[in-house]
């Protein structure tokens, strides 16, 4: 048995990491850890160096600098990986020629894996008859579904999902939220990325947040959204604004006349008002969205369109280097 | 090591290639065995047997024998198929990108990489012995019904050059695999090796001959392979022309040494950049 199935959860850490290609750095310098038995969102859009970490962490691509370690140890050094680790990175990895079952069968010699085990995971994703038939004809839908089959033949604790949802279509990724959910309740460690928010964000616990290689925020969902602030609008947003600060809530206006408070006690502001004598034209909690934060933090940054970082000017000669993986 | 190899060994037998290939190479070396057979005796087409070359197909020899049932081989045909079979079983691990998952279930690379040369082995083994008995149906059935000749099938020698034939092809094999991880581009690769077999080959036996270079012909792979593979005189000693007996080495393990060692130095130029490789 493998090093990971006799503790209760393992960790990702991913610490100092780097890829230079020629002068394009990809990775720069990246450091955060994954949580034991927690969903972790790898976020960031396209382009943003996700693949080549999830590959660096793989052993797939040899960093230039750092280590990526899953609990504590490189992945090559792991006997029999695919027992502890289980990664679904492409949904184009087949040969058009091989059945699913047979490239779960080659994948499943390696460890030993009886053919038993290979029928039972087919079940579970959902594709056990498709699979008996050459995996050059599979929709993108079944491609992902078998990839997530690869990923869990070993019953590994950890799984790496690279754009599992990418090409799904609605009912794919609903079904796809709902198995990660599964996976998640059974206590295992999972790093899954994409471009896309709102494809993951009702199913992570904790979110690290990369563009042009570097990090830009980790923390819990929770963290990230930030504090709660709440929407004023009054005939005098000055004269509001001095009343609260009297009452030890800090507010600021807002571009359109309105004010933005950072307390969600509603009754509150309504209290201070009605003491000052304002009339509350408009009165409600803003959830700070976490999608407008990913957006904002990544906005105007992305390399691949041509974009200026002031804050990195050694990356610039990089533009035209190379693009994300994600379309190839 | 031994999951990696059933692993690879799977990979092979789970697509219809080996099969595919496997029967276009045993139609092919019937149809050229029967070919070198039609020729017994025909020395109209073959020269004459007095000017000192030697007619292999004057008389039926154990020599000759062993040329009709390797013929395919001899004539650089047959040996393309395990060449581009080695080439292909490793070009579409980066074609199809299931090379990730390879490397994901086995890191070690040179474990990988030393599973799939097993593998690569004994498929080549399973296209030699389906090549023999392809060529020995083709070559005898000519030989016995329409030349009314011996088959030589009872001569110790004809089957150890058909137990040679099976080293050569693990050889030509290995040979495939060993460009394939050079070049990983599958068409590109696989233009290569056939296009260096034939073209390259034929053009450095010209020239060789041209300049009288004979002693150097011995060290193309193609005269390897036949240097393995022929191991008793088809003319029965009628050749005695010098510069026609310089171009084979002696024994044919010498030839099988030589033309091995080109094979592994590819294979491990090949393996060695695999082992760096990112693979995207």
């Amino acid at each position: 048995m493998s090093v990971a199935a006799t503790t209760t959860g393992t960790s990702i850490e991913i610490d100092g990491l780097s890829k230079r290609f020629g002068d394009f750095l990809a990775v720069n310098n990246l450091t955060f850890r994954v949580q034991p038995g927690r969903v972790t969102g790898f976020l960031g859009p396209n382009g943003a160096g996700k693949t080549t970490t999830l590959r660096m962490l793989l052993g797939l691509v040899r960093p230039t600098g750092g280590t990526a370690t899953i609990g504590g140890r490189a992945y090559q050094t792991i006997p029999e990986p695919i027992r502890t680790v289980g990664a679904a990175l492409e949904a184009t990895n087949f040969h058009p020629g091989r059945t699913g079952r047979d490239h779960l069968r080659v994948l499943a010699a390696t460890a030993g894996i009886p053919d038993t085990r290979v029928d039972e995971l087919l079940e579970l994703v959902g594709i056990p008859a498709a699979a008996r038939k050459r995996a050059g004809g599979y929709s993108m839908g079944m491609r992902q579904r078998l990839g997530l089959a690869v990923a869990l033949l070993g019953d590994p604790h950890v799984l790496v999902l690279d754009e599992p949802a990418n090409g799904l279509d609605p009912e794919g990724i609903r079904w796809l939220r709902g198995f990660m959910r599964h996976l998640a309740g059974q206590g295992k460690t999972i790093l899954v990325s994409s471009h896309m928010l709102q494809e993951v964000e009702q199913t992570v616990d904790d979110v690290v947040i990369i563009s042009n290689g570097r990090l830009i925020r980790s923390g819990t969902m929770a963290e990230l959204h930030g504090p709660a602030t709440s929407l004023v609008r009054t005939s005098d947003p000055g004269a509001l604004a001095g009343a609260l600060r009297v009452a030890d809530v800090t507010s600021h206006s807002a571009d359109d006349g309105g004010l933005i408070v950072e307390t969600d006690d509603l009754r509150l502001i309504g209290d201070v008002a009605l003491r000052a004598g304002l009339p509350l034209w408009q009165l409600q909690p803003q959830v700070s969205d976490l999608e407008d934060m990913f957006f904002a933090l990544t906005e105007g940054q992305n390399r691949n369109l041509g974009a200026t970082d002031a804050a990195a000017p050694h990356e610039m000669d990089a533009i035209a280097g190379r693009d994300g993986g994600n379309e190839k | 090591m031994i999951g990696a190899i059933r692993s690879e060994i799977r990979k092979v037998f789970t697509t219809r290639l080996w099969w595919g290939m496997g029967l276009g190479m045993a139609v092919l070396a019937a149809l050229i065995s029967m070919g070198f057979a039609a020729l017994l005796g025909n020395a109209a087409m073959t020269g004459g047997d007095n000017n000192g070359q030697g007619n292999p197909f004057a008389n039926m020899t154990v020599g000759t024998a062993q040329l009709i049932y390797n013929a395919g081989i001899i004539q650089q045909m047959t040996i393309l198929f395990p060449l581009a079979l080695g080439v292909l079983l490793i070009t579409s691990e980066y074609r199809h990108k299931t090379i990730s998952a390879t490397f994901l279930s086995t890191p070690n690379r040179w474990v990988v990489l030393l599973s799939k040369m097993v593998a690569v082995a004994v498929t080549g083994a399973l296209y030699a012995v389906v090549h023999a008995i392809a060529s020995v149906a083709g070559g005898a059935s000519i030989i016995k019904f329409v030349k009314n000749q011996p088959t030589m099938l009872g001569e110790t020698e004809v089957w150890k050059s058909l137990g040679i034939g099976l080293i050569a092809f693990a050889i030509w094999m290995l040979f495939g695999f060993g460009v394939g991880m050079l070049i990983r581009n599958q068409i590109a690769a696989v233009l290569l090796a056939v296009g260096a077999t034939f073209v390259v080959q034929i053009a450095l036996n010209i020239i060789f001959s041209v300049k009288e270079w004979y002693s150097a012909m011995k060290w193309i792979p193609g005269n390897l392979t036949a240097n393995m593979v022929i191991t008793s005189d088809p003319t029965a000693g009628q050749t005695v022309d010098p510069a026609t007996q310089s171009q084979y080495f002696a024994h044919w393990w010498q030839a099988g040494l030589v033309l091995a060692a080109y094979a592994a130095v590819l294979a491990v130029v090949g393996a060695w950049l695999t082992t760096r490789r990112d693979v995207a």
